[in-house]
Formats: structure tokens, C-alpha cells, sequence
């Protein structure tokens, strides 16, 4: 490529991943200043609600509660961002509110309009405080932070051209520079928002500590009015305490402040002294996100520049473009994940919304499994009726479809059809690629192709699993599973670039014939029951195993998902290499032995000493174990003496199938024996075993 | 055509059956409804009470032209005010005013089955009690009674024991006053004064007293002297009294239940005297005026302006025809908490910040006069 195409190249992505960037990060402050503000108007009413809850306990009925209005009143009065206040029964109904004869028509919990926010806070006694608040001061805030972060991304974006101009005539190769001057921006973006959401917080801790010293203040008047002396207070203390009880940010308050302690002045000589530990658990979990991102938007920019540095100039005209149908599988990989994020919780909501079972819940899952499962043993017939390019085509159309259904979706069992519908195309178009791979004329192209496509579909799985986090903070789930659905629109000119085939291979028989070919081979029976089998559910270890050990020892979501990330990133940047190396060193079969030996021990040493040091050790060599066995786990079933002669289609069928199953036992593996995985170490390793001594010869070839 | 006339005649007689049943219940009342009343004795909470229910018909258009004066201690005065008020429903008879105190036994026979009269309003325990036994013509509502179904004026809230009785009922009201206080002092051992009678049995609230006990664990204990007959008796009322207090410090109470009964609130200091140096936390049955001259904290369930628009409603549906004993009679009153400040700092007894926030009204005062 020419200097100027890789200037323009990497302005794009640079412009592109500030864009993503900023968007996510003004969109999370909006999100963090309207739940602060929402915060600071509850604690505004926390100290007259605790008097409601003080008078509830001494028998005032809320029904008929002498004062009810003064305190409604006093709430309204605490704050300027109080529009009306109302005290609710346990059915709802309106008792008192302020000021009178405020409209009745409550909005459900926490659903804001245009022009407000609300709010609410409930009582012991199953009533509750409802808020209703003005929003012109935090998007005023928020109004001030975006205008903030626009000027220095245009900043940063200035200083990228300028840096491209200056670097890319340089450095010898084009693709190394724009990937430094991306990062190099995203990071000084990243560094920026972390200064300017720590000041916002910090500012909204202000506001919200003028408030809460408003309240004290008020209620030291309203006994100073009866001529109490403010030394005569008795338990005023505990008074204090029980405020900051409702404020997690606020350690403590207090007249005086230890040295180095951070603080928001209260007024009337009393400080909250803020809690470091919340702040800090905040900041780190900003700034993992902001990791998170700028990862997910570099290991974006450099799909894009593997293919335009190699695949689109690459290879003749009739051969596969492996770039382009790596690219084409990220993408594929990135934006079906970006919506799988969210089912359970999409599920989740409407099952509420409709009054469902819980039972319910985990229906689209299973019937997106099953339909998954469907295509699999429909996808010799598919490909073999209509080939490889057409069936993508119909593919990408299917889980575009299943996609915007989810979106439309008002109730569980249109949403359980909507994942099946997405599960199929899905899953077929997983089939597809791995056929395609497996077809291919040599060993070695065959290799660099399922290595590629398997690279791919990590990358882009990490990916869209942490923009789909990202986005399913912030946007509602409809939202998300329309952006998924306009990205995997995307792929369509991307399966014309990747020249895949348009005709399926011919095949001599049909899945049915190719299993009974199977059972004849004790081998292939074997590889599929020792290896297969317990490798493929070995591999869903580190998405179990490695949240329940960090919610166990309290890791924030943010961590858990950037390990789980770092496996994935391991095995899909080393497969090149490392599957390379194997076949060069110790060929395909004993790199699988060397696979099954990695996962189980790892398996077994995070078993009997859980510790945290050991759980990274584990995600970097079970990464580096992914990314050769992963496409020797294919490539050598393929090669086995006794399968050479069967339809390859239907043999990548079978071990697909067998995969499925393993995947879908793990979680009763990892359950039997309270959540220990040792069973799943003892699996994979006695069935490596097992199969080396059944099946492999000492100095056998692979 | 005989037939005819045969069907005619069936469809009128079934209209007018129908028609019958249909308005059996609701009855014909007299216009105006001639309005006599009875008292137990002369009390101010009778007199506040009245008040509230003339003030209750006036909001309601029942009754216009009158003037209600709140602080009114004297029923009489209130009545001749009302009696003097326009109102084309009620008619409140001037000479059908009766305080039985004042009058022999043999005088109540004044105001029971009296033939220009169509409802009595009665206020009191003795008053409602004596109706129920005597009263035979016409229809009587009981206010101010603190507790109806106990001392037998009805048999329950919704049932009579005669289908011309009516009492308001607030059913739990002492036992909520002593569920706050117990929560505010955390009483562990609660005493209570009372005549030894039935009536001062029910008046007293003794009890829910005994429910509010049992249900948080404290104990109860009680002592009895008789109420004052007349202001020659006030004396020994008092020194008993006293004496009273004096033997529930040395049973060991830490909380003292001061009931309803024929104290007058100036002589609160200078009985209560030991009991505060005792540190004996003090709760008063009957509410504010109480709290100003030295008790400590009132629960105060008398809200007669509340309770005199209940009185309204109930009446106005009494003019609509509804039977008296179809009316509903339970009607809880918003609760408010007073405490005196003072008294509780010079039993050294010093509630948090939080408690203080929580009372309706914090006085500052050390009781009235001395005797």
C-alpha cells in the first residue's frame, strides 16, 4: 500500500476508535451523573424518609400519618432538582403528596422521560417514597463533560494526522505504524477520560454533599427551635451514621478528617469523608472498561489492516482470499456475540414484563442450542443443495433476520423463536467455514485456513462479547440487537471478496453412512470419546470456571471479562505460530497429546490450589494450549487412516456433533463435585492417556 | 278481558312488592331529626368533641350558622350554640341537655325514651352504658367512650346488642400509645392508677394495657384509688393519689401510665414530683394538655375535628335513612407525638436525636402551679 492510503487508513481508524470510544464514555458519564444525581435527590429525602420509617416503628399508620405532608414538604424543599414527591401504599395507591395534587400517574420504576427522572424509596412497610426530578442539572453536566471530551478527541485526532504524516514514511513496514499511532491515541483518549470522569464524579459527590449537609442542617434547626442546645444532641452520631448507611461513597461523617483522607465538605463543620476503597473499585472498574475498549478497538483496526495488508492484494484470483474469510468470520463472530451477551438478561426482562415463570428464562438459550444443533446435521444437505458462497449468503440473511426479530420481539416465545432462527444461521454459518476449511486441496492450506478462521472467530468473539457488555450498560436490549444486526449486513461483501467456493464438493454419501463409517473405526471412536469429547468441554472451563472464582474472591465483572479476553486473545494471536511449530516439531498427533496433557494439568493445578496467581497462570497456558489445539483437534480426526476415504463434509459433521456434546456437558461436570473442576481434569487427562495408549505408537508421525 | 285484567293487576302487585323491598331498607326519618344529648359528666373532652361533630355537619352542609369555638371546655355552651344554628335536617333541642353527674338517679328518666326526642348524641362510658340498659325508644350514638365493646354499650365493632345503639369504636388506640412509648423509653416495668370499677376498667384502657405488655414483654402493674365524687373530695383524691405513685416507685416501675380520670392537669407537677426524681419515664392517656403541664410523652389519639367529621358522615347517612345499626362504627385516628423535653431531662432520661426529630411537637415546660 502507498504512504498516503496508509495515512488515510489510519486516520480512519484512529477517527473510528476515538468515535467508539467517546461515544461509550460520554454515554457511561450521562449514565453515571443521572444515577449520581438520582442518588444525591434520594439521600435529599433519606433523612425525612428515615423519620417516615422512625414514625412507621413507633405505630403511626402510613394511611393516616399526622405530618405526612410537612415531610413530604421538607423532601420537596431539600433540593431544587425536586419537582414532587409522593408517599405510596403497598398496592401503589397515592396517600399524600407534595405538592398537593400533583398528577396521580405514576411512571413505572425508574423510567425517565425527556423532561425528568424518577425515582423512588421504599419503606420496611412495603410503601414508598416516589421522586419526580428535574434533569436540567446533570445534563447540564453531562453537556459540559461531552463538550469536553469532543475537543480532545478532535485534539487527538489533529495530533493522529499529523503523527501518521510523520510516522509512516519512517517505519519500513505501513501496518505497524498505524497500529502505534491508533493505540498511542487511544491510550492518551483513555488517560484523558479517566482525568475527566474522576472530576465528574468527584463534582457530583460535591453537589450531593451539599445536599446532604442541607438535611442535617435542617433537622439540627428544627430542635434548635425548641430550644435544644446543639451539646444537649444525644445519638447524634448514630444520626450520622445511619446517613451515610444509605450512601455507600461516604465512609463516615464527621467534624474532623484524618490526614490524607479525601472529603466532601457538608457545611455547618461537618465532612463526609469518602470512601477510597469505593473509589477506587470505581476508577479501576473505569479504567478496565476503558482497557477493554481501547483492546476491542485495536484488535478491530488490526482485522481490518490484516486484510488490507495481505488480503486484498493477496493470492490469485481463484483461490480463497483466507484474509478476507477471516475477516469475514470475525466480523461474523463479533456482531452475533455483541447480542448472545444480553439474551439472558433480555430473557430475564421479559419474563418480568410478562408476568412469566422463571422457568422460562432459559428457553431461548436451549432452543437456539437446539436449533444450532439442527443445522449441524442439516448442513450436508444445505451445502451439498446449494454450495458454500450461497449457503453463507442465506446464512448471514437467516441470523439477520432472527436478529431483528429479537429486536421486535414483546414477549419470551417470540424471543425463543428469534434465537432459534439466529442459532441456525448461526451455527450453519460456523459448519460452512469449517467444511470450507477442511476441503481444502493440501494439509498445509487446510491448516493455515482453519488456524485463520479459528483466530478470527475468537478475536471477534472477545470482541463482541465486550461491546456488547459495553453497549448492554447503556442502550436498551432492542437497540443492541439492531446494531448486531446492521453489523452482520456487513459480512455480505465480504463473503463476495473471500472468493469462497460457490459449489459444495461432491459428496459420496450422506451423514448417516459417514457415522456408520465411523463406528467401524475403533480410532475415530476412540478420538472422538477421549479427546474430543473431554477437550471440548475442558475448553468451557475458563468461561465457569474463572467468574464463579472471581465472584468468589470478590473480582470486579470488568477483571473477569478481561481474563476471559486474555485467554481468547492468547490463542487466537499464537495459533499462526504455535500450530506452525507443532506440526514442525512434533507433527499433529503428538500436538494433540501435548493439548489434552496442557489442559488437564491446568485444570487439576487450579483445582488443588485455587489462588489467583494460579488462575493467570492457567488462563496463559490454557490460551497457548487453544491456539495449536484447537485446529489439530479438527485437522487430526480428519487425517485419520480410516476416515480418509469418507466425506470430509460429513466428517467435519460428526466431530462438530461430538464437540456439541462436550460443550454441553461441562456445566454438569463442573457442578458434580460443588463446582470442583478436578472431574474435568481427571476426564481430559485419562482420555489423553488413554488414547496414547490405545491408538499411538511411540515415534508415530502425525 | 277478565284475563287480562287478571295479569294487569299480577304485574302492578309484583312492581309494588318490588319496589317494597326495595326501599326496606332504607328508612323514613322525621324532618327535622329532633337531637337531644347526655353526658357521663361535665369533661372538656365532651365538650371538644361535640364541637368537632357540629363542626363536621357544617362542612358538610348539615348545619350552618354555627361558629365552633375549639377551646369550648363547657358541652352546654356548645350545645346552646348549636341549638341556636339553622340546619333543615337537625333540630338540636335546648332543653334535652343532661349531665348525669350532676343529677340523682332518679332524674335519668329525663332523658331515656323521651317522646320529643328522635337521636341522643351521648358522650361518655357511664352515659352509654346506662343508655344500653335503659333506652328503649329511640336511637343513640356513643362518642367518647374509650372502649364500647369492653364496658357493654355494643357487643362488638360490627355487632349490637340492641338495633338502636351506635358507639364509635377506635379499637386499639391505648395499646398504640403504649406500643410508642414502650419503643421510646423501652419500658421494662409499666404502672397504672384506676378507679376499681368496671367503667375505669374499660376508661382506663387497662386492657390493651395488658396487650401492649404481653406483646413486648414488659410487666404491668397496678394500683387502685377511687375517683374524686365532687370537688370536696379532690383532696384526698390527690394525697391518695400520690401515695399511689409512691408504692408503684417502690414496686420498681420505670414507666407510668397516667389515665383518663378526674386529675386536673395544674396538679400534674406536684404529683409526678417523686415519680420524675425516680426517673420513672411518664405517659399520658389523654393527650397534649397533659404533656404541657409535666408528663412526658402523649400519643395523642383524640382528634376531634377527625373524628367529628366521622361523626358527620355517619350522621348524614342516619338522615339518609340508613338503619343505626348498619353505620359503621370503627374509625382509626391519626396518631400525633408530643414530649416534653424538660421532663424527661430531669428524670434523666435523654432521648436520641433521632426520637426528637420523629415528635410532632417537643414542649418546653415544667408544669403549672403548685397546689
Amino acid at each position: 500500500m502507498t504512504k498516503n492510503r496508509w495515512i488515510k487508513t489510519g486516520l480512519v481508524l484512529t477517527i473510528f476508535s476515538l468515535f467508539l470510544s467517546g461515544v461509550l464514555n460520554i454515554i457511561s458519564q450521562y449514565k453515571m451523573s443521572a444515577e449520581i444525581f438520582m442518588y444525591s435527590q434520594r439521600l435529599a429525602a433519606a433523612g425525612p424518609v428515615e423519620k417516615i420509617e422512625f414514625a412507621l416503628w413507633l405505630g403511626k399508620p402510613m394511611e393516616r400519618f399526622y405530618g405526612a405532608e410537612d415531610i413530604l414538604r421538607q423532601i420537596k424543599e431539600s433540593s431544587d432538582g425536586i419537582i414532587s414527591v409522593k408517599l405510596l401504599d403497598a398496592e401503589r395507591e397515592v396517600l399524600y403528596s407534595y405538592p398537593p395534587g400533583s398528577p396521580d400517574n405514576l411512571p413505572a420504576y425508574d423510567v425517565n422521560t425527556s423532561a425528568s427522572y424518577y425515582t423512588e424509596l421504599p419503606l420496611s412497610n412495603e410503601g414508598t417514597v416516589s421522586l419526580l426530578l428535574n434533569r436540567e442539572e446533570p445534563d447540564a453536566q453531562s453537556a459540559r463533560y461531552a463538550r469536553a471530551i469532543i475537543y480532545m478527541a478532535l485534539l487527538l485526532a489533529i495530533a493522529a494526522f499529523i503523527a501518521l504524516y510523520t510516522v509512516v514514511g519512517r517505519m519500513s513496514h505501513g501496518k505497524r505504524a498505524v497500529m502505534l499511532v491508533t493505540a498511542a491515541a487511544q491510550i492518551v483518549f483513555g488517560l484523558s477520560l479517566a482525568f475527566f470522569y474522576e472530576n465528574a464524579y468527584l463534582e457530583s459527590l460535591n453537589i450531593a454533599g451539599k445536599i446532604i449537609g442541607s438535611s442535617i442542617e435542617r433537622d439540627k434547626s428544627k430542635l434548635i427551635s425548641y430550644g435544644i442546645n446543639e451539646e444537649s444532641f444525644v445519638g447524634f452520631d448514630e444520626y450520622l451514621n445511619d446517613i451515610c448507611g444509605n450512601i455507600p461513597d461516604i465512609e463516615r461523617i464527621s467534624s474532623e478528617v484524618n490526614a490524607g483522607e479525601r472529603y466532601v465538605d457538608l457545611g455547618g463543620g461537618l465532612y463526609g469523608v469518602i470512601n477510597n476503597n469505593r473509589i477506587y473499585q470505581k476508577f479501576l472498574g473505569f479504567l478496565l472498561e476503558t482497557i477493554s475498549l481501547t483492546a476491542v478497538t485495536l484488535f478491530l483496526a488490526l482485522e481490518f489492516l490484516f486484510y488490507m495488508d495481505i488480503g486484498a492484494n493477496a493470492q490469485e484470483k481463484s483461490s480463497i482470499n483466507t484474509q478476507a474469510a477471516r475477516l469475514l468470520f470475525f466480523l461474523l463472530y463479533f456482531s452475533i456475540n455483541m447480542g448472545a451477551v444480553i439474551i439472558a438478561a433480555a430473557s430475564y426482562q421479559l419474563c418480568l414484563q410478562n408476568n412469566g415463570s422463571g422457568f422460562l428464562v432459559g428457553i431461548p438459550v436451549t432452543l437456539e442450542m437446539g436449533a444450532g444443533l439442527a443445522a449441524v446435521l442439516l448442513s450436508g444437505v444445505i451445502l451439498n443443495k446449494i454450495g458454500y458462497a450461497k449457503t453463507l449468503y442465506d446464512c448471514i440473511a437467516i441470523c439477520v433476520s432472527g436478529l431483528i426479530l429479537s429486536a421486535a420481539a414483546h414477549n419470551i416465545y417470540i424471543f425463543a423463536l428469534a434465537r432459534a432462527i439466529t442459532g441456525f444461521g448461526f451455527m450453519l454459518s460456523t459448519i460452512t467455514g469449517r467444511i470450507i476449511a477442511s476441503s481444502q486441496a493440501t494439509e498445509q492450506s487446510r491448516s493455515q485456513m482453519l488456524a485463520d478462521l479459528t483466530s478470527g472467530t475468537l478475536i471477534g468473539f472477545c470482541c463482541g462479547a465486550v461491546i456488547g457488555g459495553l453497549l448492554g450498560d447503556r442502550f436498551p436490549f432492542s437497540l443492541i440487537f439492531m446494531i448486531s444486526a446492521a453489523v452482520t449486513l456487513c459480512c455480505i461483501p465480504i463473503v463476495h471478496i473471500s472468493r469462497l467456493p460457490h459449489a459444495a464438493e461432491r459428496r459420496s454419501s450422506n451423514i448417516i453412512k459417514t457415522l456408520r463409517g465411523l463406528m467401524v473405526s475403533r480410532q475415530a471412536l476412540g478420538y472422538l470419546a477421549f479427546i474430543i469429547f473431554p477437550l471440548y468441554a475442558a475448553g468451557m472451563f475458563i468461561i465457569y470456571a474463572v467468574p464463579l472464582y472471581g465472584a468468589q474472591i470478590q473480582l470486579p465483572t470488568a477483571t473477569v471479562s478481561a481474563l476471559i479476553m486474555a485467554n481468547s486473545l492468547t490463542a487466537a494471536y499464537l495459533s499462526p505460530f504455535t500450530t506452525r511449530w507443532v506440526h514442525k516439531r512434533m507433527g499433529a498427533q503428538n500436538g494433540i497429546i501435548l493439548y489434552g496433557l496442557l489442559t488437564g494439568a491446568s485444570i487439576a493445578v487450579f483445582s488443588l490450589w485455587p489462588t489467583l496467581p494460579v488462575i493467570l497462570a492457567v488462563i496463559v497456558i490454557m490460551g497457548f494450549a487453544d491456539s495449536f489445539g484447537l485446529v489439530l483437534l479438527l485437522e487430526c480426526f480428519m487425517d485419520l487412516p480410516l476416515l480418509r476415504h469418507l466425506d470430509k463434509s460429513n466428517v467435519m459433521i460428526a466431530v462438530t456433533l461430538a464437540g456439541k456434546a462436550g460443550q454441553t456437558s461441562a456445566p454438569a461436570l463442573l457442578s458434580i463435585k460443588e463446582g470442583s473442576p478436578l472431574l474435568l481434569a481427571a476426564l481430559t487427562l485419562a482420555g489423553t492417556f488413554i488414547y496414547l495408549c490405545m491408538f499411538l505408537k511411540p515415534g508415530t508421525e502425525a | 278481558m277478565m284475563r287480562q285484567f287478571t295479569a294487569f293487576g299480577a304485574a302492578l302487585m309484583y312492581f309494588l312488592l318490588f319496589f317494597f323491598c326495595l326501599s326496606a331498607n332504607a328508612m323514613e326519618r322525621p324532618n327535622p331529626i329532633r337531637v337531644g344529648y347526655v353526658e357521663s359528666e361535665e369533661y372538656s373532652a365532651f365538650a371538644r368533641n361535640l364541637s368537632g361533630i357540629a363542626l363536621g355537619l357544617r362542612e358538610i352542609g348539615l348545619i350552618s350558622g354555627f361558629h365552633p369555638d375549639m377551646d369550648e371546655s363547657n358541652a352546654r355552651t356548645v350545645w346552646s350554640a348549636l341549638s341556636a344554628s339553622s340546619g333543615g335536617n337537625f333540630l338540636f333541642a335546648p332543653d334535652m341537655f343532661f349531665s348525669m353527674k350532676g343529677m340523682d338517679e332518679a332524674e335519668y328518666s329525663q332523658f331515656t325514651n323521651h317522646k320529643d326526642v328522635d337521636l341522643l348524641i351521648v358522650m361518655g362510658t357511664a352515659a352509654g352504658v346506662y343508655m344500653t340498659g335503659h333506652e328503649t325508644q329511640n336511637d343513640y350514638m356513643v362518642f367518647a367512650a374509650a372502649n364500647p365493646v369492653l364496658s357493654g354499650i355494643v357487643k362488638s365493632e360490627t355487632e349490637r346488642f340492641k338495633p338502636n345503639s351506635y358507639a364509635y369504636i377506635d379499637p386499639s388506640r391505648y395499646r398504640r400509645q403504649l406500643d410508642t412509648a414502650f419503643r421510646v423509653f423501652e419500658i421494662k416495668k409499666l404502672g397504672v392508677v384506676y378507679e376499681d370499677n368496671t367503667f375505669a376498667y374499660a376508661y382506663s384502657g387497662v386492657a390493651q394495657a395488658k396487650q401492649s405488655a404481653a406483646g413486648h414483654g414488659f410487666a404491668l402493674t397496678e394500683k387502685h384509688v377511687a375517683e374524686a365524687l365532687d370537688d370536696s373530695d379532690k383532696g384526698r383524691y390527690y394525697r391518695e393519689m400520690k401515695a399511689a405513685y409512691g408504692e408503684l416507685i417502690a414496686d420498681g416501675i420505670d414507666g407510668l401510665y397516667i389515665t383518663t380520670a378526674t386529675t386536673e392537669d395544674y396538679m400534674l407537677p406536684w404529683l409526678l414530683a417523686d415519680i420524675t426524681a425516680a426517673g420513672v419515664a411518664t405517659i399520658s392517656q389523654v393527650g397534649e394538655s397533659q404533656v404541657e403541664n409535666g408528663v412526658m410523652l402523649s400519643v395523642t389519639l383524640e382528634d376531634v375535628i377527625d373524628q367529628g367529621r366521622f361523626a358527620a358522615y355517619r350522621l348524614r347517612e342516619y338522615k339518609d335513612g340508613k338503619p343505626i345499626d348498619a353505620l359503621g362504627q370503627v374509625f382509626e385516628i391519626v396518631p400525633k407525638i408530643f414530649l416534653n423535653y424538660d421532663a424527661c431531662q430531669m428524670a434523666g432520661i435523654h432521648p436520641p436525636f433521632k426520637t426528637l426529630l420523629s415528635m410532632d411537637g417537643i414542649i418546653r415546660a415544667r408544669g403549672g402551679a403548685k397546689p
